[in-house]
């Protein structure tokens, strides 16, 4: 019996939040925008919480790497101690600008960032000499709609020659419009139909581990 | 003909390394060499500094969502940079918020800039809220209160203390919202909130992510866009043409590497296509 209840309890709270958000959404009234808006602000602590697992299982993956000494084990260090000092000195000397958080965020992880982001531009036009070619008709349609478009984005051409331009804009605003918006239907479908197979609880893998 | 499919041959299996090289050059160059590009503003950028100018004439703030780290800032920086002189500049007045931890500390450099340009007083003719978790509930809650999402703003003052938040209340106390984002935020405010609370919405975006970003605008959920660096310098053009800037900035600046990057990607996919083909050739 403790079971079953065990089993149907999770079951039956995502049924009734559920149903309960999707009929929020057509009733104004006080007596249920009141509850929605609570439920709303408790997302926020909610998210405190998610933070403090994200900690947890970055420690228990390093933890063990380190402990089963697993190939390059000794990132591992690094990152479990990068980690803990952010941790640290953000609780004793406060986030705020001029610490010594605000300071190794600026200094450190910024320009670690902007690195890793700056990389894509040698990488992207490696990946481009070597996979965009025109092996079918549709691969060709692509190429030269990219082609277009990035010529289009240089002003020296596009100035120049307004056609580009033009034919950019058409692209743009038509095909692409055309194409996103089918994709967003399409996703759309599918978010509403996993959502209601979910609320009603005909989709039980959710909260199922091995079949069971 | 052989001696074209043999260099053929060797194009194709050419080491990326030279392709590095030759995008570190292309991007090197101008910083060196004067080269200077203008961007004529398109369609989207002036829609967006239309539907800027009609929420200017509004007695309401401005509600500005800055989302963007570092990896993005040379592309989003001069962007928001512009708007920012749009808005002080015309003596009006904004709030500003995020929903990314990284964007704190730059929006503060960026408005502690703008306070000693144009004079500003704190609390009075902008405010900023601070980082907010889980975007999108509070997209969507905004829209029926702040101060149940931010209790204190970003220097811990109760929001209740700050004159310019008195009579803002939701979303419907602002004259418009503009989210410089580099990631699917614009998308987020437009489903979330948008739709169901239905006030005038600005994006900027990343030239990646803005092909995204052209069926809200057809719709007119989205009034305005300005796509990525070009669209950031599209916008310098246009405020330096209406006096509000004394000079083009630095996404008119970066046109330079932009476009010899792109020449440069566009050559290696052409000889990649043409090695290729005469390649095929030699198969057959």
């Amino acid at each position: 019996m403790r079971d079953r209840i065990a089993y149907r309890l999770p079951y039956a709270v995502m049924a009734v939040l559920g149903l309960f958000m999707l009929v929020q959404y057509y009733i104004p009234h006080q007596v249920v925008q009141a509850p929605r808006q609570m439920m709303l602000q408790w997302k926020q602590p909610l998210n405190g919480f998610i933070i403090l697992l994200a900690i947890v299982g970055i420690a228990t993956v390093h933890v063990r790497k380190i402990y089963r000494q697993e190939r390059r084990w000794g990132y591992s260090i690094i990152t479990l101690g990068a980690m803990a000092a952010m941790i640290f000195v953000g609780f004793a000397y406060g986030v705020q600008e001029g610490t010594i958080f605000s300071d190794w965020f600026k200094y450190l992880i910024s320009p670690i960032e902007a690195t890793m982001f700056s990389l894509l531009a040698f990488y992207v036009a490696s990946a481009a000499f070597r996979a965009f070619r025109a092996r079918s008709a549709s691969a060709a349609i692509l190429l030269v709609s990219a082609t277009v478009v990035m010529l289009a984005l240089i002003p020296a051409v596009s100035q120049n020659i307004p056609l580009i331009s033009e034919i950019s804009a058409f692209i743009l605003k038509y095909p692409n419009t055309a194409a996103k918006r089918a994709i967003l239907i399409g996703v759309s479908l599918g978010a509403i139909s996993v959502a209601l197979k979910t609320i009603i609880g005909i989709d039980r893998t959710l909260l199922e581990r091995d079949g069971k | 003909m052989n001696y074209l499919r043999t260099a053929a041959a060797k194009l194709v299996g050419l080491d990326r390394r030279v392709v590095f090289i030759a995008v570190f050059v292309a991007v090197a160059i101008p910083f060196f060499l004067p080269v200077h590009f203008t961007a004529v503003p398109e369609e989207e950028t002036i829609q967006f500094d239309n539907a800027l100018v009609q929420a200017l004439q509004s007695e309401k703030p401005i509600l500005v969502d800055v989302d963007f780290g570092p990896q993005t800032m040379a592309e989003m920086e001069p962007m928001l940079l512009a708007l920012l002189h749009r808005i002080f500049q015309s003596g009006h007045k904004a709030i500003f918020l995020t929903f990314m931890t990284e964007a704190t500390s730059p929006i503060r450099n960026y408005l502690a800039e703008m306070e000693s340009i144009y004079d500003l007083e704190y609390g009075r003719d902008y405010v900023f809220l601070g980082y907010a978790s889980a975007y999108a509930y509070t997209m969507y809650g905004l829209g029926n209160s702040f101060s149940a999402y931010f209790h204190r703003d970003d220097r811990g003052t109760p929001l209740d203390r700050l004159p310019l938040m008195k009579n803002v209340n939701s979303l419907r106390d602002v004259s418009v919202v503009i989210n410089i984002a580099s990631n699917a935020f614009p998308r987020f405010w437009i489903q979330y909130s948008v739709t169901p609370h239905g006030f005038d919405f600005l994006a900027g975006t990343t030239a990646v992510g803005a092909t995204e970003y052209y069926p809200y605008l057809q719709t007119g959920q989205l009034k305005g866009l300005l796509a990525g660096g070009r669209g950031a310098a599209e916008y310098e053009t246009l405020l330096v043409e209406k006096g509000i800037l004394k000079g083009p900035g630095d996404a008119t600046a970066g046109l330079g590497a932009q476009s010899l990057a792109l020449f440069t990607i566009l050559g290696f996919i052409l000889i990649g296509n043409v090695a290729y083909f005469l390649n095929r050739g030699k198969a057959r």
